[in-house]
Protein backbone atom coordinates (compact mmCIF):
# COMPACT_ATOMS: atom_id res chain seq x y z
CA UNK A 1 0.00 0.00 0.00
CA UNK A 2 2.88 2.36 0.76
CA UNK A 3 6.22 2.76 -1.03
CA UNK A 4 9.12 4.81 0.21
CA UNK A 5 10.38 7.72 -1.91
CA UNK A 6 14.07 8.66 -2.06
CA UNK A 7 15.85 11.56 -3.71
CA UNK A 8 18.80 11.16 -6.09
CA UNK A 9 21.19 10.79 -3.18
CA UNK A 10 19.13 8.03 -1.63
CA UNK A 11 17.71 10.18 1.14
CA UNK A 12 14.18 9.36 2.22
CA UNK A 13 11.95 12.31 1.25
CA UNK A 14 8.47 10.87 1.31
CA UNK A 15 6.05 7.98 1.03
CA UNK A 16 3.69 7.06 -1.81
CA UNK A 17 0.27 5.52 -1.25
CA UNK A 18 0.22 3.13 -4.20
CA UNK A 19 -3.55 2.71 -4.05
CA UNK A 20 -4.26 6.37 -4.66
CA UNK A 21 -0.90 7.67 -5.95
CA UNK A 22 -0.80 10.17 -3.16
CA UNK A 23 2.69 11.44 -2.37
CA UNK A 24 3.12 12.07 1.32
CA UNK A 25 5.86 14.19 2.87
CA UNK A 26 7.92 13.23 5.90
CA UNK A 27 6.14 15.77 8.05
CA UNK A 28 4.44 14.92 11.32
CA UNK A 29 2.08 17.86 10.78
CA UNK A 30 0.68 16.09 7.70
CA UNK A 31 -2.44 13.98 8.37
CA UNK A 32 -1.54 11.41 5.72
CA UNK A 33 1.92 10.96 7.19
CA UNK A 34 0.33 10.46 10.60
CA UNK A 35 -1.86 7.72 9.11
CA UNK A 36 1.22 6.15 7.51
CA UNK A 37 2.99 6.09 10.87
CA UNK A 38 -0.05 4.39 12.41
CA UNK A 39 0.02 1.83 9.59
CA UNK A 40 3.69 1.10 10.30
CA UNK A 41 2.98 0.92 14.04
CA UNK A 42 0.46 -1.83 13.29
CA UNK A 43 3.35 -3.93 12.04
CA UNK A 44 3.18 -3.20 8.33
CA UNK A 45 6.23 -2.61 6.12
CA UNK A 46 6.37 -0.27 3.10
CA UNK A 47 7.81 -1.27 -0.25
CA UNK A 48 11.41 -0.13 -0.86
CA UNK A 49 12.01 3.13 -2.67
CA UNK A 50 12.49 3.89 -6.32
CA UNK A 51 15.03 6.69 -6.65
CA UNK A 52 14.06 9.92 -8.35
CA UNK B 1 -16.15 61.98 36.61
CA UNK B 2 -19.87 61.29 36.76
CA UNK B 3 -21.71 58.33 35.22
CA UNK B 4 -25.03 58.34 33.38
CA UNK B 5 -26.89 55.14 34.21
CA UNK B 6 -29.49 54.29 31.58
CA UNK B 7 -30.61 51.20 29.72
CA UNK B 8 -31.63 52.88 26.46
CA UNK B 9 -30.91 56.00 24.48
CA UNK B 10 -33.32 56.74 21.62
CA UNK B 11 -34.42 59.57 19.40
CA UNK B 12 -37.45 61.26 20.93
CA UNK B 13 -39.54 60.73 17.79
CA UNK B 14 -39.06 56.97 17.37
CA UNK B 15 -38.80 53.82 19.38
CA UNK B 16 -36.58 52.23 16.74
CA UNK B 17 -32.82 51.91 16.86
CA UNK B 18 -30.83 53.74 19.45
CA UNK B 19 -28.37 52.43 21.98
CA UNK B 20 -29.17 49.74 24.52
CA UNK B 21 -27.08 48.64 27.47
CA UNK B 22 -27.92 45.32 29.11
CA UNK B 23 -27.52 44.43 32.78
CA UNK B 24 -23.99 43.19 32.11
CA UNK B 25 -23.02 46.45 30.45
CA UNK B 26 -22.93 45.04 26.92
CA UNK B 27 -23.99 47.46 24.20
CA UNK B 28 -26.29 47.17 21.21
CA UNK B 29 -26.31 50.01 18.65
CA UNK B 30 -29.28 50.21 16.30
CA UNK B 31 -29.92 46.52 16.90
CA UNK B 32 -26.33 45.46 16.28
CA UNK B 33 -24.55 43.75 19.15
CA UNK B 34 -21.19 45.36 19.85
CA UNK B 35 -18.24 43.10 20.69
CA UNK B 36 -17.62 42.34 24.34
CA UNK B 37 -13.96 41.57 23.68
CA UNK B 38 -11.50 42.02 20.87
CA UNK B 39 -11.56 44.25 17.83
CA UNK B 40 -14.48 45.46 15.71
CA UNK B 41 -13.20 43.76 12.56
CA UNK B 42 -11.65 40.37 11.95
CA UNK B 43 -13.95 38.95 14.56
CA UNK B 44 -14.79 35.71 12.78
CA UNK B 45 -11.97 33.33 13.60
CA UNK B 46 -13.15 30.51 11.33
CA UNK B 47 -12.91 30.33 7.55
CA UNK B 48 -15.79 29.40 5.24
CA UNK B 49 -18.47 29.99 7.84
CA UNK B 50 -20.93 30.86 5.06
CA UNK B 51 -20.10 27.60 3.28
CA UNK B 52 -19.12 29.46 0.10
CA UNK B 53 -16.17 27.22 -0.79
CA UNK B 54 -16.49 23.54 -1.69
CA UNK B 55 -13.42 22.52 -3.66
CA UNK B 56 -13.98 18.81 -3.06
CA UNK B 57 -17.61 18.81 -4.22
CA UNK B 58 -20.00 16.17 -2.93
CA UNK B 59 -18.44 13.85 -0.36
CA UNK B 60 -19.96 10.44 0.30
CA UNK B 61 -19.49 9.11 3.81
CA UNK B 62 -19.96 5.44 4.63
CA UNK B 63 -19.80 3.44 7.84
CA UNK B 64 -16.95 1.31 6.52
CA UNK B 65 -14.78 4.12 5.12
CA UNK B 66 -11.05 3.49 5.30
CA UNK B 67 -10.69 7.16 6.16
CA UNK B 68 -13.00 7.98 9.04
CA UNK B 69 -12.27 11.69 9.15
CA UNK B 70 -12.69 13.11 5.64
CA UNK B 71 -12.91 16.80 4.88
CA UNK B 72 -16.11 17.88 3.15
CA UNK B 73 -16.77 21.54 2.35
CA UNK B 74 -13.52 23.42 2.81
CA UNK B 75 -12.30 23.41 6.41
CA UNK B 76 -15.24 21.25 7.57
CA UNK B 77 -14.20 17.81 8.68
CA UNK B 78 -16.48 14.84 9.27
CA UNK B 79 -15.48 12.32 11.91
CA UNK B 80 -17.36 9.07 12.44
CA UNK B 81 -16.78 5.72 14.10
CA UNK B 82 -18.41 2.39 14.90
CA UNK B 83 -21.44 2.83 12.62
CA UNK B 84 -22.74 -0.47 11.24
CA UNK B 85 -24.61 0.42 8.07
CA UNK B 86 -25.02 4.21 7.98
CA UNK B 87 -24.01 6.30 5.04
CA UNK B 88 -24.71 9.87 3.99
CA UNK B 89 -23.73 12.53 1.51
CA UNK B 90 -22.35 15.95 2.33
CA UNK B 91 -23.11 18.64 -0.21
CA UNK B 92 -22.94 22.38 -0.68
CA UNK B 93 -26.60 23.38 -0.95
CA UNK B 94 -28.29 26.56 -2.13
CA UNK B 95 -30.91 26.36 0.60
CA UNK B 96 -29.53 28.84 3.12
CA UNK B 97 -30.74 31.20 5.85
CA UNK B 98 -31.68 34.76 4.95
CA UNK B 99 -28.58 36.73 4.00
CA UNK B 100 -26.61 33.64 3.00
CA UNK B 101 -26.38 31.77 -0.28
CA UNK B 102 -25.00 28.35 0.67
CA UNK B 103 -25.12 25.75 3.40
CA UNK B 104 -23.41 22.50 4.29
CA UNK B 105 -26.04 19.78 3.93
CA UNK B 106 -25.91 16.24 5.29
CA UNK B 107 -28.42 13.77 3.84
CA UNK B 108 -28.79 10.30 5.27
CA UNK B 109 -28.75 7.40 2.82
CA UNK B 110 -28.63 3.98 4.42
CA UNK B 111 -29.70 4.13 8.05
CA UNK B 112 -28.58 2.44 11.23
CA UNK B 113 -31.21 0.00 12.45
CA UNK B 114 -30.44 1.30 15.94
CA UNK B 115 -27.86 3.60 17.47
CA UNK B 116 -25.37 1.52 19.44
CA UNK B 117 -23.64 2.85 22.52
CA UNK B 118 -20.35 3.41 20.69
CA UNK B 119 -21.76 5.10 17.56
CA UNK B 120 -20.56 8.62 16.84
CA UNK B 121 -20.68 11.11 13.97
CA UNK B 122 -19.88 14.81 14.09
CA UNK B 123 -18.50 17.73 12.08
CA UNK B 124 -15.53 19.72 13.28
CA UNK B 125 -13.70 22.92 12.51
CA UNK B 126 -10.03 22.69 13.48
CA UNK B 127 -7.98 25.82 14.18
CA UNK B 128 -4.23 26.08 13.98
CA UNK B 129 -2.81 26.81 17.41
CA UNK B 130 -1.12 29.98 16.20
CA UNK B 131 -4.49 31.41 15.15
CA UNK B 132 -6.13 31.15 18.56
CA UNK B 133 -3.49 32.56 20.88
CA UNK B 134 -5.81 35.48 21.67
CA UNK B 135 -8.03 33.07 23.61
CA UNK B 136 -5.33 33.02 26.32
CA UNK B 137 -6.36 29.43 26.94
CA UNK B 138 -4.80 27.94 30.06
CA UNK B 139 -4.20 31.30 31.75
CA UNK B 140 -6.08 33.34 34.32
CA UNK B 141 -7.10 35.69 31.52
CA UNK B 142 -8.71 33.01 29.35
CA UNK B 143 -11.38 34.53 27.11
CA UNK B 144 -14.93 33.43 26.61
CA UNK B 145 -15.78 32.09 23.17
CA UNK B 146 -19.11 32.53 21.43
CA UNK B 147 -20.21 30.23 18.61
CA UNK B 148 -23.17 31.39 16.54
CA UNK B 149 -24.70 29.59 13.58
CA UNK B 150 -27.82 28.81 11.59
CA UNK B 151 -29.04 25.23 11.56
CA UNK B 152 -31.91 23.44 9.84
CA UNK B 153 -32.86 19.81 10.20
CA UNK B 154 -35.65 17.39 9.47
CA UNK B 155 -34.95 15.95 12.93
CA UNK B 156 -35.75 18.61 15.55
CA UNK B 157 -34.40 17.89 18.98
CA UNK B 158 -31.43 18.44 21.25
CA UNK B 159 -27.92 18.42 19.82
CA UNK B 160 -24.47 19.27 21.16
CA UNK B 161 -21.67 21.65 20.24
CA UNK B 162 -18.39 21.17 22.03
CA UNK B 163 -14.98 22.81 22.24
CA UNK B 164 -11.82 20.73 22.45
CA UNK B 165 -8.22 21.66 23.17
CA UNK B 166 -5.59 19.01 22.48
CA UNK B 167 -2.24 20.44 23.70
CA UNK B 168 -0.78 19.71 27.14
CA UNK B 169 -3.79 18.34 29.04
CA UNK B 170 -6.60 17.72 26.56
CA UNK B 171 -9.72 19.57 27.68
CA UNK B 172 -13.32 19.84 26.56
CA UNK B 173 -16.57 21.67 27.27
CA UNK B 174 -19.98 21.18 25.68
CA UNK B 175 -23.35 22.88 25.37
CA UNK B 176 -26.66 21.69 24.04
CA UNK B 177 -29.03 23.47 21.71
CA UNK B 178 -32.58 22.46 20.92
CA UNK B 179 -34.14 22.76 17.49
CA UNK B 180 -37.92 23.03 17.58
CA UNK B 181 -38.87 23.43 13.91
CA UNK B 182 -37.80 22.12 10.53
CA UNK B 183 -36.89 25.60 9.30
CA UNK B 184 -33.69 27.61 9.75
CA UNK B 185 -32.99 28.49 13.36
CA UNK B 186 -30.30 30.75 14.79
CA UNK B 187 -28.21 29.52 17.71
CA UNK B 188 -25.79 31.39 19.99
CA UNK B 189 -23.66 29.48 22.47
CA UNK B 190 -21.15 31.15 24.79
CA UNK B 191 -18.45 29.07 26.46
CA UNK B 192 -16.31 30.08 29.39
CA UNK B 193 -12.59 30.49 28.88
CA UNK B 194 -10.45 27.63 30.15
CA UNK B 195 -7.95 28.74 32.78
CA UNK B 196 -6.44 25.27 33.22
CA UNK B 197 -4.94 22.57 31.06
CA UNK B 198 -1.64 24.09 30.01
CA UNK B 199 -2.65 26.30 27.10
CA UNK B 200 -2.43 26.03 23.31
CA UNK B 201 0.85 25.66 21.42
CA UNK B 202 1.75 28.56 19.15
CA UNK B 203 2.29 26.53 15.99
CA UNK B 204 0.58 25.25 12.84
CA UNK B 205 -0.81 22.08 14.39
CA UNK B 206 -4.31 21.65 15.77
CA UNK B 207 -4.81 23.95 18.71
CA UNK B 208 -8.55 24.28 19.10
CA UNK B 209 -11.59 22.49 17.73
CA UNK B 210 -15.31 23.23 17.57
CA UNK B 211 -17.61 20.27 16.83
CA UNK B 212 -21.27 19.76 15.98
CA UNK B 213 -22.53 16.32 17.04
CA UNK B 214 -25.17 14.65 14.85
CA UNK B 215 -25.11 11.07 16.14
CA UNK B 216 -23.93 9.87 19.54
CA UNK B 217 -24.53 6.65 21.42
CA UNK B 218 -24.57 6.45 25.19
CA UNK B 219 -20.82 5.84 25.45
CA UNK B 220 -20.33 9.47 24.39
CA UNK B 221 -22.91 11.19 26.58
CA UNK B 222 -22.44 10.06 30.18
CA UNK B 223 -19.93 12.56 31.62
CA UNK B 224 -21.00 16.10 32.45
CA UNK B 225 -18.93 18.52 30.38
CA UNK B 226 -20.96 21.67 30.85
CA UNK B 227 -17.81 23.15 32.42
CA UNK B 228 -14.25 22.64 31.18
CA UNK B 229 -12.96 19.18 32.17
CA UNK B 230 -10.03 16.98 31.25
CA UNK B 231 -11.02 15.21 28.07
CA UNK B 232 -12.75 11.85 28.23
CA UNK B 233 -14.68 10.38 25.33
CA UNK B 234 -17.77 9.96 27.51
CA UNK B 235 -18.03 13.76 27.74
CA UNK B 236 -17.95 14.43 24.01
CA UNK B 237 -21.71 14.68 23.50
CA UNK B 238 -23.10 15.23 26.98
CA UNK B 239 -26.80 16.03 26.70
CA UNK B 240 -27.18 14.95 23.07
CA UNK B 241 -30.46 13.09 22.59
CA UNK B 242 -31.54 13.40 18.96
CA UNK B 243 -30.16 10.59 16.81
CA UNK B 244 -32.77 10.79 14.09
CA UNK B 245 -30.10 11.48 11.49
CA UNK B 246 -28.90 7.91 11.99
CA UNK B 247 -32.21 6.09 11.87
CA UNK B 248 -34.30 8.00 9.32
CA UNK B 249 -33.63 7.60 5.61
CA UNK B 250 -33.29 10.94 3.78
CA UNK B 251 -32.99 12.83 7.07
CA UNK B 252 -31.20 16.15 6.61
CA UNK B 253 -29.11 18.50 8.72
CA UNK B 254 -27.81 21.83 7.42
CA UNK B 255 -25.38 24.39 8.76
CA UNK B 256 -24.39 27.90 7.69
CA UNK B 257 -23.47 31.32 9.03
CA UNK B 258 -20.99 29.88 11.50
CA UNK B 259 -19.05 32.47 13.45
CA UNK B 260 -16.60 31.57 16.20
CA UNK B 261 -15.48 34.70 18.03
CA UNK B 262 -13.91 35.93 21.22
CA UNK B 263 -16.30 37.37 23.78
CA UNK B 264 -19.57 36.54 25.45
CA UNK B 265 -21.96 37.93 22.84
CA UNK B 266 -22.49 36.93 19.23
CA UNK B 267 -21.99 39.83 16.86
CA UNK B 268 -23.34 40.01 13.31
CA UNK B 269 -21.83 37.49 10.93
CA UNK B 270 -18.73 38.94 9.31
CA UNK B 271 -19.21 38.37 5.59
CA UNK B 272 -16.19 38.07 3.31
CA UNK B 273 -15.87 37.86 -0.46
CA UNK B 274 -15.63 34.49 -2.19
CA UNK B 275 -12.09 35.33 -3.30
CA UNK B 276 -11.05 36.12 0.24
CA UNK B 277 -12.53 32.89 1.59
CA UNK B 278 -11.08 30.79 -1.25
CA UNK B 279 -7.58 32.16 -0.66
CA UNK B 280 -7.85 31.38 3.03
CA UNK B 281 -9.12 27.85 2.28
CA UNK B 282 -6.24 27.20 -0.10
CA UNK B 283 -3.80 27.39 2.75
CA UNK B 284 -5.22 23.94 3.52
CA UNK B 285 -6.38 22.43 0.23
CA UNK B 286 -6.15 23.20 -3.47
CA UNK B 287 -7.40 21.25 -6.46
CA UNK B 288 -6.73 22.14 -10.11
CA UNK B 289 -9.12 19.63 -11.69
CA UNK B 290 -12.06 20.66 -13.88
CA UNK B 291 -14.90 22.42 -12.16
CA UNK B 292 -12.75 23.65 -9.30
CA UNK B 293 -12.23 27.34 -8.54
CA UNK B 294 -8.52 26.99 -9.39
CA UNK B 295 -8.95 24.70 -12.39
CA UNK B 296 -5.99 24.69 -14.76
CA UNK B 297 -3.35 22.31 -16.08
CA UNK B 298 0.40 22.51 -15.73
CA UNK B 299 3.21 21.68 -18.11
CA UNK B 300 6.61 20.13 -17.65
CA UNK B 301 9.35 18.58 -19.78
CA UNK B 302 10.39 14.94 -19.58
CA UNK B 303 14.05 14.63 -18.66
CA UNK B 304 13.94 10.85 -18.95
CA UNK B 305 11.32 8.13 -19.37
CA UNK B 306 9.98 8.47 -15.85
CA UNK B 307 10.51 12.04 -14.71
CA UNK B 308 9.00 15.40 -15.66
CA UNK B 309 10.68 18.60 -14.53
CA UNK B 310 7.90 21.02 -13.68
CA UNK B 311 7.81 23.98 -11.37
CA UNK B 312 4.45 24.29 -9.64
CA UNK B 313 3.80 27.05 -7.11
CA UNK B 314 0.72 26.86 -4.93
CA UNK B 315 -1.53 29.91 -4.96
CA UNK B 316 -1.08 30.17 -1.18
CA UNK B 317 1.76 28.98 1.02
CA UNK B 318 0.20 25.95 2.66
CA UNK B 319 -0.07 25.20 6.36
CA UNK B 320 2.40 22.31 6.17
CA UNK B 321 4.08 20.26 3.50
CA UNK B 322 1.01 18.83 1.75
CA UNK B 323 0.19 15.44 0.36
CA UNK B 324 -0.24 15.71 -3.40
CA UNK B 325 -1.85 13.75 -6.20
CA UNK B 326 -1.10 14.09 -9.93
CA UNK B 327 -3.95 13.68 -12.44
CA UNK B 328 -4.11 13.34 -16.20
CA UNK B 329 -5.85 16.37 -17.73
CA UNK B 330 -7.60 13.95 -20.11
CA UNK B 331 -9.42 11.57 -17.80
CA UNK B 332 -8.31 13.05 -14.46
CA UNK B 333 -7.06 9.59 -13.53
CA UNK B 334 -4.79 9.74 -10.50
CA UNK B 335 -1.19 8.90 -11.35
CA UNK B 336 -1.42 9.59 -15.10
CA UNK B 337 -0.29 12.53 -17.24
CA UNK B 338 -0.89 13.48 -20.90
CA UNK B 339 1.24 14.64 -23.80
CA UNK B 340 1.03 18.41 -24.18
CA UNK B 341 -0.73 19.52 -27.41
CA UNK B 342 -2.15 16.04 -27.73
CA UNK B 343 -4.14 15.88 -24.57
CA UNK B 344 -6.53 13.16 -25.69
CA UNK B 345 -4.75 10.10 -24.30
CA UNK B 346 -3.52 9.34 -20.80
CA UNK B 347 0.17 8.55 -20.52
CA UNK B 348 1.57 6.15 -17.97
CA UNK B 349 0.45 5.39 -14.46
CA UNK B 350 1.93 5.70 -11.03
CA UNK B 351 3.16 9.26 -11.43
CA UNK B 352 3.36 11.29 -8.27
CA UNK B 353 4.56 14.75 -7.37
CA UNK B 354 7.84 14.82 -5.56
CA UNK B 355 7.23 15.46 -1.91
CA UNK B 356 5.75 18.89 -2.03
CA UNK B 357 7.06 21.80 -0.02
CA UNK B 358 4.56 24.10 1.59
CA UNK B 359 4.82 26.41 -1.42
CA UNK B 360 5.02 24.00 -4.36
CA UNK B 361 6.81 21.08 -6.03
CA UNK B 362 9.24 20.68 -8.89
CA UNK B 363 9.15 17.11 -10.26
CA UNK B 364 6.56 14.61 -11.39
CA UNK B 365 7.99 11.10 -11.43
CA UNK B 366 7.45 7.44 -10.74
CA UNK B 367 5.60 6.24 -13.82
CA UNK B 368 7.03 5.25 -17.19
CA UNK B 369 6.54 5.75 -20.92
CA UNK B 370 7.69 9.35 -21.24
CA UNK B 371 9.77 10.51 -24.19
CA UNK B 372 12.75 12.60 -23.17
CA UNK B 373 12.43 16.21 -24.28
CA UNK B 374 8.68 16.19 -24.88
CA UNK B 375 6.31 18.29 -22.81
CA UNK B 376 3.59 16.75 -20.67
CA UNK B 377 0.50 18.17 -19.00
CA UNK B 378 -1.00 17.31 -15.64
CA UNK B 379 -3.25 18.57 -12.87
CA UNK B 380 -2.88 18.15 -9.14
CA UNK B 381 -4.48 18.40 -5.73
CA UNK B 382 -2.62 19.18 -2.54
CA UNK B 383 -3.87 18.67 1.00
CA UNK B 384 -2.41 20.24 4.14
CA UNK B 385 -5.56 20.21 6.25
CA UNK B 386 -5.17 20.19 10.00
Amino acid sequence: MYRLMNDDEGNLIGVVNTNTWLSIPIDTANRDYQEYLEWVAEGNTPEPADSL
Amino acid sequence: MSTIRVSNIKNESTSNGGISVDSSGHVTVDGQQMPTAGALTGRRLNINGAMQVSQRGTVNIAHDDAITSPYTLDRWRNIHANLDSYDCTVTQDSDAPSGFAKSLKVTTGTTESAVDADDILYFSYLFEGQDVQMLQNGTAGAKKVTVSFYVKTSQPGTYVVNLYKINATSRTISKTYTITTTDWEYVELTFDGDTAGGGINNDTSEGFRVSWVLIAGSDWTSTDSTSWIDFVTTAWAYGHTQNGMATNASATWQLSGVQVEVGEKATSFEHRSFGDELARCQRYYIDSRDGKPSSQFFIGQAINSSRIAASVSFTQPMRANPSATIYSPVSETAGSVALYNNTSVDVGSGFVGTTARFNGFYYVYGGSGLTTGLYYAFKYSADAEV
